[in-house]
């Protein structure tokens, strides 16, 4: 670690941590240290290794090698609990309360202030109300937690983490889901804790907080550590180049770009849940529309929308030039979309059952496949599912052997040969190559090329940039459930990608 | 992040260190499980043929085998229910309901009464399949219910007395004998091949089957999946009605709660067979060989001298043993 002179003693010291998982290294011996009265930030792209660094420290995975030492002691976190314990905390992304007990309750639970058998309610609502104050935060510790903003949730958890003399708090996007103004008043609250002397790990996506509230920040990449640097005389284009790298944009590039064909897509003013605003598109045939953004910028909602996954709230979809109502996905099988969906191993694959199977589960139901008669051949079943096995080049022992079995590779192209046996004019590709291996990345990346050639239309959600830049015809940026930027072919750029999506405007620099 | 967040990522990780060992377990109990049924009735036949000289008399087994069809039609409509992950308990109350419409109707003819009869199984697995989808219900509760009240509003209607009827071609349902074989037992075998080649080989058939296994991906994949449950509602209403129509016509009667214990019986056939009460797993083949095992094991339980309260005894732990075995064997998602 070149950058970040030791100023402060060191709180917690991570020494060449790595970490695997069957076909992934999610940590590459990661060294770091978290100073006393720091606030440390983690950046790093989606999958760069944050979440699983966290997860160790706070004992919900163990490290394959290396030492975590706290205060000068190694230390080992078997559980969660254990990492309360030694004084670890998290504050998630997702604040999970019992919304029927009192704030006090929430903050005091599974340890309970007792004078004998029975809760000594008094003290601990008093021991509540002084950890709140501390805070300088107005809620009443005897309200229930259930009618609590997402903000007041928040400080509540802050103020659990500090009723247990924690040493060291995690962030995890702390203001994923908070107002400017409510922002503002974690900030104080974090650097109140600064001053206390508590080591503090910021998560954000948000450079710009970074520079607001950190000390000190470290860059992930691939899995391991790029860099440390200061804050102080750091800049957001070092840590956005630092954070892509430049080597990588080389890897896969789509070898032919078609002029694209009639209009198969169009979206107007899309809004879904409470969230997603106002999205416009159009999708062409021969063209991959990519939607880009951070995880949780509402690209996922837009697609899911869109094939009939879930509701929408108002808008308009013309499917081939023609309004339609896409009420279930059984709609958009009709109609001839098909949805790769974000977690195939949960919602695309039906994993006890076989690859033969699962290639055919869309077709079967498909109101013109020769598959969907009433009577299931099943010769002709085999006949298709193998088509599809060796055009895809699936690698599997034989066709009966269930989805689980396979490689998350060969299992994603399973996904997709189940929208080849139909015959889809658009397919929705969410995150198609997250947890994929190289080798068959590039085979999904061909198996694109060759859809788009035969004249299918694309409509792409991916966290990978680099991917986003060699695959895209057009590349949409989402930030907080709108549509904030457009690349064409040519003006794609992973940095002005990765800008738009903290929701940097493309000329503004800090 | 509340304590009950923690202890659950603590349970999880358990969960996981245990899965190693109890793999092997489940490998060998999903493998004894296969053959479950098959020992079982061989060892029942055994049991049986030592008891009593005559018992494996074909007449004999032809009449165990009758005397368990009407039980054996309600499970095949409760087998497919089950392999999509859901239940019908309302089956005991519209074999009652379906045998007292008919009855009531006969003077119309007995080709609309029987028609009626079945209606109002159709209209029962309709209503249950809507509020099970519609509100996300839990299917046990809300087809209890419905049970509830066919019982009460068949009590209301015959006002807790027994209906009878009478015609030739209704008696000849649950009377009538072709070529040796009761006409009863010949419908449930032919709806047992019937349905078997319905789970095997249709689109719903296969789609049943990943509805049981992964619902949300069978609706990604376009299944329609709420449209093929509430035809497998509408189909296990329909079975349970059939039944009540066989059982009126074979006592030339009914009442009310006539189907009274079919709602568990129903199930422990169809899971003693093989089909798993977490779905996505079992065949209509099974449930007659788990029907029979039942039928067996009463009839065992006679020559023996039981009174009917150890058979009751009997059947509870049986259920428990399947449905302690069905867990077990269970395979992951």
């Amino acid at each position: 670690m070149e950058g970040g002179e030791r100023r402060v003693p060191v709180r917690l010291r991570v020494t060449d941590v790595s970490k695997y998982f069957p076909g992934v290294q999610a940590l590459k011996a990661v060294s770091l240290e978290f100073g006393v009265g720091e606030v440390h930030a983690l950046v790093g792209e989606n999958g760069a290794g944050k979440s699983t660094l966290i997860k160790i420290l706070s004992g919900v995975y163990q490290p394959d090698s290396g030492s975590v030492e706290l205060d000068g002691r190694v230390v080992t976190i078997p559980n969660p609990h254990a990492a309360n314990s030694l004084g670890i905390e998290t504050v998630p992304q997702e604040i999970h309360l019992v919304p029927l007990l009192s704030v006090a309750e929430n903050i005091f639970l599974g340890r309970q202030p007792r004078r004998r058998v029975l809760i000594d309610e008094a003290r601990r609502n008093k021991e509540a109300r002084r950890i709140l104050d501390d805070l300088e935060v107005q809620i009443d510790p005897e309200m229930p937690a259930g009618g609590l903003s997402a903000a007041k949730r928040q400080m509540v958890s802050i103020a659990r983490a500090l009723s247990t003399d924690a040493r060291v708090i995690i962030f995890d996007e702390p203001t994923a889901s908070l107002s400017q103004p409510e922002a503002t008043v974690l900030f104080a609250t974090i650097r109140r804790l600064k001053r206390r002397g508590m080591s503090v790990i910021y998560i954000s996506h948000r450079l710009q907080e970074i520079f607001e509230i950190a000390d000190r920040v470290t860059v992930l990449r691939d899995s391991a550590v790029i860099d440390t640097l200061d804050v102080e005389g750091a800049n957001v284009d070092q840590i956005i180049a630092m954070m892509i790298g430049r080597e990588r944009s080389q890897l896969f590039v789509r070898s032919e770009f078609t002029q694209p064909g009639d209009t198969v897509l169009k979206v107007e003013g899309l809004s879904v849940g409470a969230f997603v605003r106002d999205v416009s598109f159009e999708v062409r045939a021969g063209e991959l529309l990519t939607l880009a953004g951070l995880v949780g910028s509402g690209r996922t909602e837009v697609v899911r929308a869109i094939y009939g996954a879930d509701r929408i709230e108002s808008g308009r979809i013309d499917f081939l030039g023609r309004p339609v109502k896409i009420r279930s996905p059984t709609d958009s099988l009709g109609l001839g979309i098909g949805l790769a969906p974000e977690d195939r191993r949960k919602d695309g694959l039906v994993l006890p059952m076989s690859v033969r199977e699962n290639i055919v589960l869309a077709a079967i139901n498909s109101p013109k496949n020769p598959l969907a008669r009433p009577w299931y051949s099943i010769r002709r079943v085999r006949e298709v599912a193998a088509r599809f096995v060796q055009i895809l080049h699936i690698k599997l022992a034989r066709l009966d052997q269930p989805a689980r079995a396979l490689s998350g590779g060969n299992q994603q192209k399973v996904v997709i040969a189940k929208w080849m046996a139909t015959d889809s004019r658009l397919l929705i590709l969410d995150e198609p190559t997250q947890g994929v291996d190289v080798g068959a990345k590039a085979e999904i990346y061909k198996l694109i090329g060759e859809f788009l050639r035969n004249g299918m239309a694309i409509l792409m959600v991916s966290s990978d940039l680099s991917e986003v830049v060699a695959v895209s015809d057009r590349v949409l940026v989402m930030h907080r459930g709108r549509i904030v930027a457009e690349f064409d072919r040519q003006g794609i750029s992973e940095e002005g990608v990765a800008r738009a999506a903290v929701g940097q405007a493309m000329n503004s620099v800090a | 992040m509340g304590t009950p967040l923690r202890e659950s990522d603590v349970a999880e990780k358990l969960a996981g260190l245990e899965h190693r060992r109890v793999s092997v377990a489940k490998a060998v109990l999903s493998g004894g499980r296969r053959y479950l049924t098959f020992v079982l009735l061989l060892f029942l036949l055994a049991c049986a043929s030592v008891l009593s000289p005559s018992f494996l008399s074909a007449n004999n087994l032809v009449s165990v085998a009758y005397g368990s069809s009407v039980l054996g039609i309600v499970a095949l409509g409760q087998t497919m229910l089950l392999i999509t992950g859901n239940f019908d308990m309302s089956v005991a109350g519209v074999i009652g309901a379906a045998g007292i419409a008919t009855l009531l109707l006969m003077p119309f003819g007995a080709i609309p009464a029987i028609f009626a009869g079945l209606g109002v199984g159709l209209a029962v697995g309709f209503l249950n399949g809507f509020i099970v989808i519609r509100t996300n219900a839990s299917p046990f509760l809300v087809t209890l219910g419905t049970q509830l009240l066919l019982y009460g509003a068949g009590l209301a209607i015959t006002q807790s007395q027994t209906l009878y009827g009478d015609d030739p071609f209704f008696n000849w349902i649950g009377q009538g004998v072709v070529l040796g074989v009761p006409v009863t037992l010949l419908a449930f075998l032919a709806l047992a091949a019937l349905f078997q080649v319905v789970l095997a080989r249709t689109p719903y058939g296969r789609c049943l089957y990943a509805i049981g296994l992964n619902r949300e991906a069978a609706r990604l994949s376009g299944v329609p999946v709420n449209r093929i449950r509430l035809m497998s509602f509408m189909l296990s209403g329909l079975m349970a009605a059939l039944a009540g129509v066989a059982l009126a016509s074979r006592l030339n009667s009914i009442t009310a709660n006539a189907g009274l214990g079919y709602d568990f019986l129903s199930i422990i056939a169809a899971v003693l067979g093989g089909t798993s009460l977490f779905g996505g797993r079992g065949g209509a083949a099974r449930t007659v060989a788990g029907t029979l095992v039942l039928g067996l094991l009463d009839n065992v339980l006679v020559l023996l001298g039981m009174t009917f309260a150890f058979e009751d005894i009997v059947r509870g732990a049986v259920f428990l043993l399947v449905v302690g075995f069905d867990r077990l064997s269970r395979e992951e998602r």
